[in-house]
């Protein structure tokens, strides 16, 4: 079983908790970062309480709706984006600009394709930041394109009966033309 | 009962955020015509532009600084009035309203940003005054007349504290370009969403009048050469269209006009110095062109060269208006 997210440093004495995705693959992530995930919070939050002889977390947290794939993205950009905040902990203008030229990077490894199930994984896990930039970033990757291509982007097939969609298609005719080649 | 199939992975509570990231009333036209779950998750009405719009300032501080002596104010100042300058955009619609019961007579109605007024053309008054706009006449009955838009024009509202140019013409295309014709003849766009205008054509160009025709742009020059704006994804290019054939075209300012569905270039001679001032001139027939020139109204014709006043003609007329005649 890989752990993608494995620390480097053996030695560190911050507390890590167990995931475990709906394909059964296991990821061991500092607290911290699991925390940003608040679904993971509540449910880390909970069993805490109910657990009085837990003096050692070795909870291990199901998550029975996300994929191994996206959520190793996710804690990527997680502690990124924890490392950017307490690098300009005393700038905030710093840090966005940090954040900024990081997401402009970090959607040059992201494949169309892979947005959705980013932007549902971050939804579950409740992980707003995520959840706002991969919106943004969907919303400018089909901006000014046309309906086909946004199908064809999401994996989409028209559910509009034929003459609906010959009327939206009059309704807007412009909207369909001058936009970009892809 | 109904079998409707979710097309969309995305629940709708996530569609929503990312509709409300496009920028464009034509980005969400289309994202609502993707699937029906796309199409129910933002709703139109939400996003169509509900006029006066705010629009950037046509006339930005200058970015090399002249000195501002003769307003005694610093560059400081000066900036700072600047950006209290608001900007608004309003859009006129005309309709003509035919009753589909012969013996009624058609009305005019003016829709002023979201305020309706309904016209009688014969009288060329208001028949429902601006204090009391979309109220309708008890018998009125929007449904017994067949409505066809005649024309719909834009206006810019400046109001600012320190003195701007002047802008001679405003025309939006596609509820997303903006084209402004600047009182020196500069040729500005602005995108929905953009901060500020572009200059448009090589340096030196002036021109007199734009128009939206038949779903395109045209402009035309101070020397009578038409261009038709193509429209790109990102680029706007100039292609010239029309050459013209006087030689002291200069002497004239230039307008486009629409009439019956045909584009005239209408050459006015004039002191330099009047350019620039509203003159609206409709073609009704091959014979007769009916202008406007401040308060003035007439009916020109051209094949005996004879003005002759208004009340002459009321048979032959086909009304059209342009907003910028009741701002005058």
């Amino acid at each position: 079983m890989s752990n993608q997210s494995e620390s480097p440093n053996p030695t560190s004495s911050s507390n890590k908790i167990t995931l475990k995705t709906s394909d059964n693959e296991v990821f061991e992530v500092e607290e911290a970062v699991a925390m940003k995930f608040c679904t993971v919070k509540q449910y880390f939050d909970d069993e805490n309480n109910n657990n009085v002889t837990s003096g050692t977390s070795t909870t291990l947290i199901p998550l029975p709706n996300v994929e191994s794939h996206p959520l190793a993205i996710l804690i990527t950009y997680c502690k990124k984006h924890l490392e950017i905040k307490a690098n300009n902990a005393d700038n905030k203008k710093e840090m966005e600009i940090d954040m900024e030229h990081y997401e402009r990077e970090f959607l040059k490894n992201v494949m169309p394709q892979e947005l959705t199930e980013l932007i549902l994984a971050a939804n579950y896990l409740n992980f707003k930041e995520a959840l706002d930039f991969f919106c943004r970033a969907v919303a400018s990757a089909i901006q000014n394109k046309s309906v086909e291509y946004v199908r064809k982007f999401f994996g989409l097939e028209s559910d509009f009966k034929p003459g609906e969609e010959e009327k939206l298609r009059e309704e807007f005719a412009w909207s369909f033309e001058g936009v970009d080649e892809d | 009962m109904s079998e409707s199939v979710e097309c969309s992975e995305l629940p709708e509570e996530l569609l929503r955020p990312i509709g409300k990231g496009l920028d464009t009333r034509i980005d969400i036209l289309r994202f609502r015509g993707v699937c029906k779950s796309w199409r129910s998750a933002i709703s139109s009405s939400d996003f169509i532009p509900r006029f006066p719009l705010n629009f950037p300032n046509p006339f930005p501080p200058p970015r090399r600084r002249r000195r501002l002596g003769w307003l005694a104010i610093s560059h400081d100042e000066a900036d700072h009035l600047h950006q209290q300058t608001v900007c608004l955009l309003h859009e006129t619609i005309l309709y003509r309203l035919t009753p589909s019961a012969s013996s009624d007579k058609g009305w005019l109605i003016k829709v002023e940003d979201c305020k309706m007024h309904l016209l009688d053309p014969h009288r060329e008054r208001y028949e429902s005054e601006s204090d009391s706009p979309n109220i309708l006449p008890n018998n009125f009955v929007l449904l017994d007349y067949d409505t066809v838009e005649l024309t719909r024009a834009h206006t810019l509202e400046i109001q600012s504290l320190i003195p701007i140019g002047r802008v001679n013409k405003v025309v939006m295309f596609n509820d997303c370009h903006v084209f402004v014709v600047y009182g020196d003849g500069k040729l500005g766009h602005a995108k929905c969403g953009d901060e500020s205008l572009t200059c448009l054509g090589e340096k030196g160009m002036e021109f007199d009048d734009v128009i939206v025709y038949e779903g395109q742009v045209y402009v035309v020059d101070r020397f009578g050469i038409g261009w038709w704006i193509k429209i790109n994804d990102s680029t706007l290019d100039l292609v010239k269209f029309w050459n013209p054939c006087g030689s002291d075209s200069l002497k004239t300012q230039k307008h486009l006009v629409e009439s019956d569905g045909t584009i005239y270039i209408v050459e006015r001679y004039l002191d330099r110095e009047w350019r620039g001032r509203p003159y609206f001139c409709v073609i009704c027939s091959a014979k007769v062109v009916r202008m406007f020139s401040g308060y003035d109204t007439g009916l020109f014709d051209l094949e005996d060269g004879t003005a002759s006043p208004l009340s002459a003609f009321l048979d032959i007329l086909r009304f059209s208006s342009h907003p910028q005649l009741a701002q005058e």
